[in-house]
Order: structure tokens, then C-alpha cells, then sequence
């Protein structure tokens, strides 16, 4: 049975909506933007993961291993070998590599269909015989012929026959950009559209010439059995790795999603500013209506009746907003798709995905995530409503200072969250769930004290500066003092919105800056030489070139150990020239240059909890030894982690000395330097040489594009923030409208009431800065310390610029004022008389 | 303590005015009967019920059932309208929604307050709004009216226009009124007078000088 009364109640509630439409829409526009946030991250991650997995499955197919080599790729005549001397014939050569036509990224997959037939592998969205000995790419390969999908092609707007201007090497070290024309040949029917979306098919001579890859192949992909590969590992050429295809994908995946993991914390804190905005505008509606309900309270409607009226308002906004949310996430979500990619670690895999993904898991989760939010913000002042008094008990003044009552119950609540978080946060460091719990802890605890230490501060204030300060800035301090029911609950979302900016921007920076060192360190000379043929005459002859200070060789390998098949790059340089050092002693760093130990990167120490002083056996020329771990190296290449050793180590145990690498120093005395390099490696085949400083450009610029959609969401934080302030202020002025009419008719004009509502918000704006800054710190050694090394095993140096000092304060303040000027120039132009008329 | 040992019968029907001067305890005393407010210590023994020996929701469930309230502030819900404000209190004693509007619509009739109906409070003049007050109070035939001060935020005219109808109306309808003011004018529109003074009820003439 229906609840008595509850349509004129409801009657009641909805036309104080529509008389207070600004504070409902605010409210609505908060929860809105939330769950948009949640959602787009969400459903933005998920159809990039699927991108990837169908990207890999596509390109790699049904195999089990690939070889790899080291920047150039691997040499054909390692196919041929491989073929030849150990007879593997489930292997075949294969080139990826991306290309741009019409300003669009596609990716080109080059493959030999006589090998692909003994690899018979399963490339997906198509039958095999689709591919393989289709004739459009067995004809002459002067037009650079190519094949898409059906479904690819008609996305793409291109048809068979299709003439097309394709720019490759954008984005490739030691490659110049150039443009070519390739012909779409023929266009073939998919099983899945998803999963060919984006691909061009073609042989493997016309990729080479497309990509400028002659004589390399990106890897050799095989099918192989235990025994296989043993044979194939002792076999390998010094430079080439062979990989667990399974492996190497699973850690590719785990990264990302650890990475996805991340963004979604973002929106979650996104939705938690949200909620502090839902939380102020119901505790305001019921603040509002206190005499009201205290007239149904003296009618007899129950405290259950009462619960449940505002409960059900806030249950049609949660409702009304999540589902717009969901609906502009799910936009948000398409827009975000391409900065979400961009995230995904590994560049042989550029990602077209135009096919976004709609899970309805995700928009369910996304819609019942914004209402129950909603909800629970709504629960407590749906409590306090209860507690209103029937009209003939009330007391006006008394209720405006009830809320000090709950101040030290807030702060006990809010110090116990804090130590709870901190506690969590030292018990397991390495737990990323934890790690989350643990700093959502510490925001909700800082957030329960901030009403609290405004309240001390602002009584300092009070007592310091009351015979100094002007009538005006002793009612402003007062005011806020008086209204922190409000106040409190709108510095708080501002100082976690601007906390979110600082603690990601700090991460952000502090990331960037040590890969700076990283790069720096690791790619130390001036210009990089890769190949095969490294030989020693090729070494004399490049140190012979004017304006060479010095020449520096490195092995890059890979070696069987006691903790797996793990890579190993050898140089004759001192540890602390070639590696950015995370932990050694001088004794150990001396040892190490000695060739008496190994250091481990940092991914791979973290992964097998290995730390310094230990062993680790390792397969060499002349059998298993032990090295020493001596030390610990910073390592931000997306891998499982590598063991760095002396040069002079190496030469004791292996027979393979050829480098894989030569960094060459300038003296800077031959302005000519790199192109004498150059016509020096002409008379050599297989060998290229590129500037480090193109290493540098290049990497920082795949680290901007993945961590730019961190920029989206600080952004979209803010504006949430803003909304907060601006409804606690509407309140806030509001309910102050008598007091303003009565400063008015005592002679204060506009423009002073104007001076003394934003002097007011200013303070406010002063507040959430400062009180940001202890959160975000907090936040951003949260990020580092915790969630990056537990999702990436990589730890960073923490850089703390001074500058996030003065940006929090002024973007607080300007958010503040900014949100104080409508609500102040509303409030000047009250008319007295108009609002002195009202009892 | 504001009250002690308050005593007071009311016969049904009968119209009782309670005086006393400011801070004497007579909204108090009207907020105990009502079930509002509790006394520190003792009994309230409303109508043959022990007030004291019920919880808050049956006490809220009494006081909507026998209960009517006047303010000298109206109290009329600003959200809606003359007529929903008067219906409301049927509403929540769960009458059946087709005898609503017709037993609200009459009662308006008989205040001439029904061309005010769709308006909202703030639309009313006080004396109009007292009369939407009224109508509100006692619509739903409680054993007991409870003024405060009625004309209280009135002009002498329509205070007196009020007394009027409000009189009239509970005699028609046999209502039980506890009429609180200071004014011995209003007092003697009652049947009987009351002091409150110190804490204690004292039964006064009806020439009684204040």
C-alpha cells in the first residue's frame, strides 16, 4: 500500500525543484559528469584491450615463437639459415610496421606465402587461403600492391584499384619520412571486420620497399616444440632474442591493463569529487526546507515518510543523471579511444580502432555506480532530514550552529580514515587494490578534516587579526566560519579536484623527468650505430673519423638463467656512465667495472624479488656460472627487465664478441660528424646509424601521447570541482539573502557586497589551495610509490617543482573567485525591501 | 521548569483559552499535548492516552489522527497550493481520494477561501492564509485543535474575522479547541480561561483582568 500523503509530498518535493532550479541542475550536472567520466574510461579501455588482443591475433596468428632482433630488426639471411641449417620449416619471415594515407595510421603486415603455407597459420578474421598466393600479390611489385579487408576498405573509403600516397618512417629512429604510392589490388571478405580493421596485407618484398627494410624482417615467426627450442636458442645469432610469443603478449597485456587500472582510479576520484557535490546540494535542499518539513513533521508525516522523500529525490536525480551520463560517457568514450591507445606499450602494433566497443556490463556498472553514489551521498542528509523538528520546536539560530556538534565526531572519523590509509598504505606496499583502498582512505579522511582545521584556522584568524581587520573581512571570516556545513564540504571537493592535478601532474612530471635521465644515461654518445656487421675494421675505421672523442660497443643478447630466458646487454663502459643507477655502493660499482658482478633493471629485481648480494646462474659458452648481483639499474623499456655486465665479464665466459650496438662521442670539433658517419657506413651493408637525440625526441613523444588523456581527466576533475563551489556558494548567498538585504538598507552598496562575497570565496579558494598541496603530495607518493611500481615495476625519482605550489593556489583561487562571481553580483542586486518583506 | 502539575480537562466541544505571558510555557504546553515535545519527567495523559508511554512514530501517528495545529506564522507548506495544503492532512490519514476534493472544496466554501484554491501561500493575504490554516486543521475532524497565537501576525480586523470563523467553525463541527495568546481580548472568545503563570494553570472568570 502506498505510503499516506506521498503524492502531495512528492508534489512538494518536485515543485521546490522547479522553484530552486539552478541548485538542481548543478547537482544533476555533477553526477552527470562523473558517471560520463567512469564510463568513457571504462568502455575507452575495453575496446582498446580488444583492439590489442585482435591486433595481435591478427598479426601473429596461430604461432608460438618469434626471433627478434635488435633495431633494425632481424637479418633475412637468418631466415635462410634457420631454414637451412637447423631445417625449421614451420617458421616464416614476417614484417609490421605502420603507414600513414590520408592522415590516417594503418598498419602493413608484410608475409611470404610459400612460408606462411608450412606455418599454415590462422590469421584472424580470415580463412588461410584468403591470404596466401592471392594474385594480386603475386603481381609485379613496381605498384606496391596491397590487399584490405572488404569491411577495412569501405571504413577506410578506399576501393580496389585505388592508387594511394602512403608517408612511412614518421615515427622510426634513423629513418627519414618519405612518401610512395601503393595500390589497393583487391579487397578481400572478413569473418571479422574488428579484427582486419585497419590492416593492409601485402608480400613481404613490397613491405621491405614500402617501409625501407631492406635486407632486415621484423621477426621470424614459428611453430615450435619444446626440444625446438633448445636447438634454435644455442643456434641464435649474437643480437636476436627468441620469445615466448605468450609471454611477451601476456606482458604487454598486464602493462596495459595496469595502465587502464590508473585511468579508472582518475574517474573514480572524479565521481568521489561528485559525490561531495551531491552530498552539499541535498544537505542544502533539506537545509532549505527545514520549515517546511518541520510542518509535516507537526502534521504528522513520519520520520520513514521523511527518509524516504528525500532518499527518492535524490533516487530520480542519480537515476535521470546517471543515465545521461552513461549516454555522453559513451561519446566521451569514442573521443578518449585514441589517447587510451596511444597508452598501449608496444609500437609494432599501431592500433586502428575506429570499432569502439560497448560492453553493457560497463554501461550497467557505470549507471549503478552513479546511483548508488548518489545514494549514499544523499543517505546522510536524508538522516539529517529526519532529525528535522516539528515547526512549532524550531529554532532558527539554533539550527545554524547544530553542525559544530558533529565537527569532532567528523575529525575523530576523518583521522581514523587518515591513519587507517597511511597504516594500509605502509603494511603492503606492492598491493595495488590496497593501494587504491589506501588512498581513497586518505582522501575521504582529509576531506572529513578539512571543515575542522578551517574551523581552527579561521578562529585564529578571528582572534589575531579582529582589531586589524575591517568590518567587511571580519564578517567574510566570520561568515564562511558560520556556514562551514557548506563551505567546509565545497573546499573539500575543490582541494581534492586540485589535489587530482597536483598528484597526477607531480607523477606526471616526475615520470617524464626520470626518463629524461634514463634516456640520457642510456643513450649517452651522440649517434648510434645498429647492424649485424659490426666488425672490428668497421669500428677502426669509424674512430679514425674526425671528431670522434671516443667509441663505445654494446652486446645486446639474450641468455638462459635460473629466472628464464632474460636479456643481457654487455658494455665496455663504467656502470655509472652507461646506466641510470638506482642502488650500488662504490665498493660494488668498483667491482662491477671490474667485471667481478651483474646489475639487474629495476622491472626485473621487482619481478623475481631478487635482491642485491644474491646469485643468478647463468648459461654460458662454457657453462652455468654464478654472477653476483652487485647492484640495481632504472629500466623503462617495455619488457620483463634485462642484467647489464661489463664487457671484461663477458669476454670470460662467452666466445661472441661481435657488438650489436657502437654509441660513438663527439668532441664536437667536426660539425660534419654525422654525415661522415654516414659515407663511412655506406661501403657497408645492413649497418644504420642515427642520431640520439632522435632516440630522445621520439621516446618523450610516445611518453606525452600516452600520458596525455591524464590531461583530459585533470580537466574534467576541475570543472566538477567548479560546480561544487559555485552550488555551495549559490546556497550559501542564498540563505544569506536577508543578511545582504539588511547590509543593503544600512547603507552598504552593490559593489561593497559584491567585494564582500568574492573576498569571501577568495578565502575559500586560498583554503582548497593550501590544503591541496599536503593531499596531493600525498597523492602523487601514492602514484609513484605505489600503484606505477606494483603496475609497471618501475619506481621513479620523485621531482617536486616548486611551481605546483603557486599553479595550486591560483587555479584554486581562480576557480573560486570564478565560481563566487554570479552568486556575488546575485546577490548585490537583492532588493531590501523586497527581501526584508518575508518573515 | 516551565510547567508543574498541569492539570486541564476540556469537555468535547468546548473551547478553552490558555493565557499567559511571554516565556510562560504555553507553546510548551501545546507541544505536549501534541505529542511534539516530552516533559522531563511525569505523565501526559491526552484524551485517556499516556503520551509519555508511547514511541516517537505512534506519538507522530496520534497527533496526524486526533490533532489539528494553528501557528500564528500559518506554516502552510510554500510548495503547495491552498488547496493541496488542506488535503494533505487527509491525505495522510489515508482517505480515499475521491472523498478528498470534495470534502476540501466544502470546507473552503465555508471559509470563502474557494477561488484561493490553486493559489500558492505566497499568494495569499495573512488573513487568507490563516483561513487555508484553519481549514487545514481541523479537516480532518480531530478531536483536538491546538491554536497558537492565531491572530497573532494579524491586523485587529481580520484577527477578529478569523476568531470568527474559527469559532464557528469548530461549534459546526464539534471540535475541541486549546486556544493559546496573550491577548485577553482573544481569550474571551472562549468558552473558559485559563493562566499559565509560574508553571501552574489557574481557571479564570470571564472577567477575568489580566
Amino acid at each position: 500500500m502506498a505510503s499516506p500523503g506521498k503524492r502531495l509530498l512528492n508534489l512538494s518535493a518536485w515543485r521546490y525543484a522547479r522553484q530552486h532550479p539552478w541548485q538542481s541542475w548543478l547537482s544533476f550536472l555533477g553526477i552527470v559528469l562523473g558517471v560520463m567520466m567512469v564510463v568513457a574510461i571504462d568502455l575507452a579501455s575495453s575496446s582498446a584491450d580488444r583492439a590489442f588482443a585482435l591486433a595481435v591475433e591478427s598479426v601473429n596468428g596461430s604461432i608460438t615463437h618469434q626471433i627478434i632482433g635488435g633495431d633494425d630488426g632481424v637479418p633475412e639471411s637468418t631466415y635462410t639459415g634457420l631454414r637451412t641449417e637447423l631445417g625449421l620449416r614451420q617458421s616464416a619471415p614476417s614484417i609490421t610496421g605502420t603507414i600513414s594515407i590520408n592522415d590516417k595510421e594503418f598498419t602493413l603486415l608484410g608475409q611470404d606465402s610459400i612460408s606462411e603455407l608450412s606455418l599454415q597459420r590462422q590469421r584472424a578474421g580470415f580463412t588461410s587461403s584468403a591470404l596466401l598466393f592471392n594474385p594480386a600479390l603475386l603481381r609485379a611489385t613496381e605498384t606496391n600492391p596491397v590487399l584490405m579487408s572488404q569491411s577495412a576498405a569501405a571504413l577506410a573509403g578506399f576501393a580496389a584499384g585505388d592508387l594511394l600516397r602512403a608517408t612511412t618512417g614518421a615515427n622510426r629512429v634513423g629513418v627519414t619520412p618519405s612518401t610512395l604510392t601503393i595500390e589497393l589490388a583487391t579487397t578481400i571478405p572478413s569473418s571479422d571486420p574488428i579484427a582486419t580493421e585497419g590492416i593492409l596485407y601485402t608480400d613481404i618484398a613490397v613491405a621491405q620497399n614500402i617501409l625501407q627494410k631492406a635486407g632486415f624482417i621484423d621477426s621470424i615467426d614459428l611453430i615450435l616444440d619444446k626440444q625446438q627450442v633448445e636447438t634454435v636458442e644455442a643456434w641464435l645469432p649474437v643480437g636476436l632474442s627468441l620469445v615466448d610469443v605468450d609471454i611477451r603478449n601476456d606482458t604487454l597485456n598486464q602493462m596495459t591493463s595496469a595502465f587502464h587500472v590508473n585511468l579508472l582510479a582518475m574517474s573514480l576520484l572524479s565521481l568521489l569529487v561528485a559525490a561531495l557535490l551531491i552530498y552539499n546540494t541535498v544537505t542544502l535542499s533539506v537545509l532549505r526546507r527545514e520549515k517546511t518539513l518541520g510542518i509535516f513533521r507537526a502534521q504528522g508525516v513520519s520520520r520513514t515518510q521523511i527518509f524516504k522523500l528525500i532518499l527518492s529525490e535524490a533516487a530520480i536525480y542519480g537515476t535521470l543523471a546517471s543515465a545521461l551520463g552513461v549516454l555522453l560517457g559513451y561519446w566521451l568514450g569514442i573521443a578518449l579511444l585514441d589517447l587510451v591507445t596511444a597508452a598501449i606499450p608496444d609500437l609494432n602494433y599501431r592500433l586502428n580502432v575506429t570499432s569502439f566497443l560497448v560492453e553493457p556490463a560497463a554501461l550497467l556498472l557505470g549507471f549503478l555506480l552513479g546511483l548508488g553514489i548518489t545514494l549514499a551521498s544523499a543517505a546522510v542528509p536524508a538522516w539529517r532530514a529526519t532529525l528535522a523538528q516539528p515547526i512549532t520546536l524550531q529554532q532558527r539560530a539554533a539550527h545554524n550552529y547544530e553542525w559544530r556538534h558533529y565537527l569532532p565526531v567528523l575529525s575523530y572519523a576523518g583521522l581514523a580514515m587518515l591513519i587507517l590509509g597511511f597504516v594500509l598504505l605502509q603494511s603492503n606496499s606492492d598491493g595495488l587494490i590496497s593501494g587504491f583502498i589506501a588512498l581513497t582512505l586518505i582522501i575521504f579522511g582529509f576531506c572529513f578534516v578539512v571543515p575542522v582545521v578551517m574551523s581552527c584556522t579561521l578562529k585564529i584568524l578571528l582572534r589575531l587579526f579582529s582589531n586589524s581587520l575591517k568590518l567587511p573581512a571580519r564578517m567574510a571570516l566570520r561568515n564562511i566560519h558560520n556556514g562551514l556545513n557548506r563551505t567546509g564540504m565545497a573546499v573539500a571537493a575543490l582541494t581534492v579536484a586540485i589535489s587530482v592535478t597536483i598528484g597526477v601532474g607531480i607523477m606526471v612530471d616526475s615520470f617524464r623527468n626520470t626518463v629524461v635521465i634514463w634516456l640520457d644515461q642510456s643513450f649517452a654518445g651522440d649517434i648510434e650505430i645498429t647492424g649485424a656487421n659490426l666488425t672490428t675494421d668497421l669500428q677502426i675505421k669509424i674512430g679514425n673519423i674526425p671528431g670522434i672523442s671516443d667509441v663505445s660497443a654494446t652486446i645486446n643478447t639474450s641468455v638462459e638463467s635460473s629466472i628464464g630466458q632474460v636479456r643481457l646487454n654487455v658494455s665496455d663502459y663504467d656502470a655509472d656512465q652507461r646506466y641510470y643507477l638506482k642502488q650500488i655502493n662504490t665498493d660494488d660499482l668498483a667491482r662491477f667495472n671490474n667485471g667481478e658482478g651483474i646489475l639487474l633493471s629495476e622491472p626485473l629485481a621487482w619481478l623475481y624479488e631478487i635482491d642485491i648480494g644474491e646469485n643468478i646462474s647463468i648459461y654460458t659458452d662454457v657453462g652455468a656460472k654464478d654472477f653476483r648481483v652487485l647492484g640495481i639499474f632504472y629500466d623503462y623499456t617495455p619488457s620483463q627487465g634485462m642484467i647489464a655486465m661489463h664487457q671484461s665479464l663477458y669476454q670470460e665466459s662467452w666466445d661472441k664478441l661481435t657488438p650489436s650496438r657502437l654509441t660513438l662521442f663527439s668532441d664536437n670539433s667536426n660539425p660534419e660528424f654525422f654525415t661522415d658517419v654516414e659515407q663511412t657506413l655506406a661501403d657497408y651493408e645492413q649497418v644504420t646509424a642515427f642520431p640520439n637525440q632522435q632516440i630522445r625526441d621520439i621516446t618523450l613523444n610516445i611518453f606525452d601521447r600516452t600520458f596525455a588523456i591524464t590531461g583530459v581527466l585533470r580537466v574534467l576533475a576541475m570543472v566538477i570541482a567548479f560546480i561544487g563551489v559555485l552550488s555551495a556558494l549559490m546556497a550559501l548567498l542564498l540563505e544569506r539573502g536577508k543578511e545582504f538585504a539588511t547590509l543593503r538598507a544600512t547603507g552598504m552598496t552593490p559593489t561593497q557586497i559584491v567585494k564582500l562575497i568574492l573576498g569571501q570565496t577568495a578565502l575559500m579558494g586560498i583554503f582548497a589551495g593550501l590544503l591541496s598541496i599536503p593531499l596531493g603530495l600525498i597523492m602523487s607518493d601514492v602514484l609513484i610509490d605505489v600503484i606505477n611500481k606494483r603496475s609497471f615495476g618501475w619506481s621513479m625519482q620523485h621531482f617536486f617543482p616548486l611551481s605546483v605550489l603557486g599553479d595550486a593556489l591560483v587555479l584554486a583561487l581562480v576557480a573560486a573567485l570564478l565560481a563566487g562571481l554570479y552568486p556575488a553580483f546575485k546577490s548585490a542586486r537583492i532588493s531590501p525591501a523586497l527581501a526584508l518583506r518575508e518573515e | 521548569m516551565v510547567l508543574q502539575d498541569v492539570s486541564l480537562n476540556i469537555a468535547q466541544g468546548e473551547s478553552v483559552a490558555l493565557l499567559g505571558r511571554s516565556g510562560s510555557g504555553k507553546s510548551t504546553l501545546l507541544n505536549i499535548i501534541s505529542g511534539i515535545d516530552m516533559p522531563d519527567d511525569g505523565k501526559v495523559n491526552v484524551g485517556g492516552l499516556d503520551l509519555t508511554a508511547l514511541n516517537e512514530h505512534k506519538r507522530t501517528l496520534f497527533r496526524r489522527e486526533h490533532i489539528g495545529f494553528i501557528y500564528q506564522f500559518f506554516n502552510l507548506v510554500p510548495s503547495l497550493t491552498a488547496q493541496e495544503n488542506i488535503e494533505f492532512t487527509l491525505e495522510l490519514n489515508g482517505v480515499a481520494a475521491n472523498e478528498i476534493s470534495a470534502r476540501v472544496l466544502a470546507l473552503m466554501e465555508e471559509l470563502d477561501i474557494a477561488d484561493k484554491a490553486a493559489r500558492y501561500p505566497a499568494q495569499l493575504s495573512g488573513g487568507e492564509q490563516q483561513r487555508v490554516a484553519i481549514a487545514r486543521a481541523l479537516i480532518h475532524q480531530p478531536k483536538l485543535v491546538l491554536a497558537d497565537e492565531p491572530t497573532g501576525n494579524l491586523d485587529a480586523q481580520t484577527g477578529q474575522s478569523i476568531l470568527q470563523i474559527m469559532h464557528k467553525l469548530l461549534k459546526e463541527h464539534h471540535g475541541t479547541l486549546l486556544l493559546v495568546t496573550h491577548s485577553l481580548e482573544v481569550a474571551n472568545s472562549a468558552d473558559r480561561i485559563v493562566t499559565l503563570d509560574n508553571g501552574y494553570l489557574q481557571e479564570r472568570d470571564s472577567g477575568f483582568a489580566w
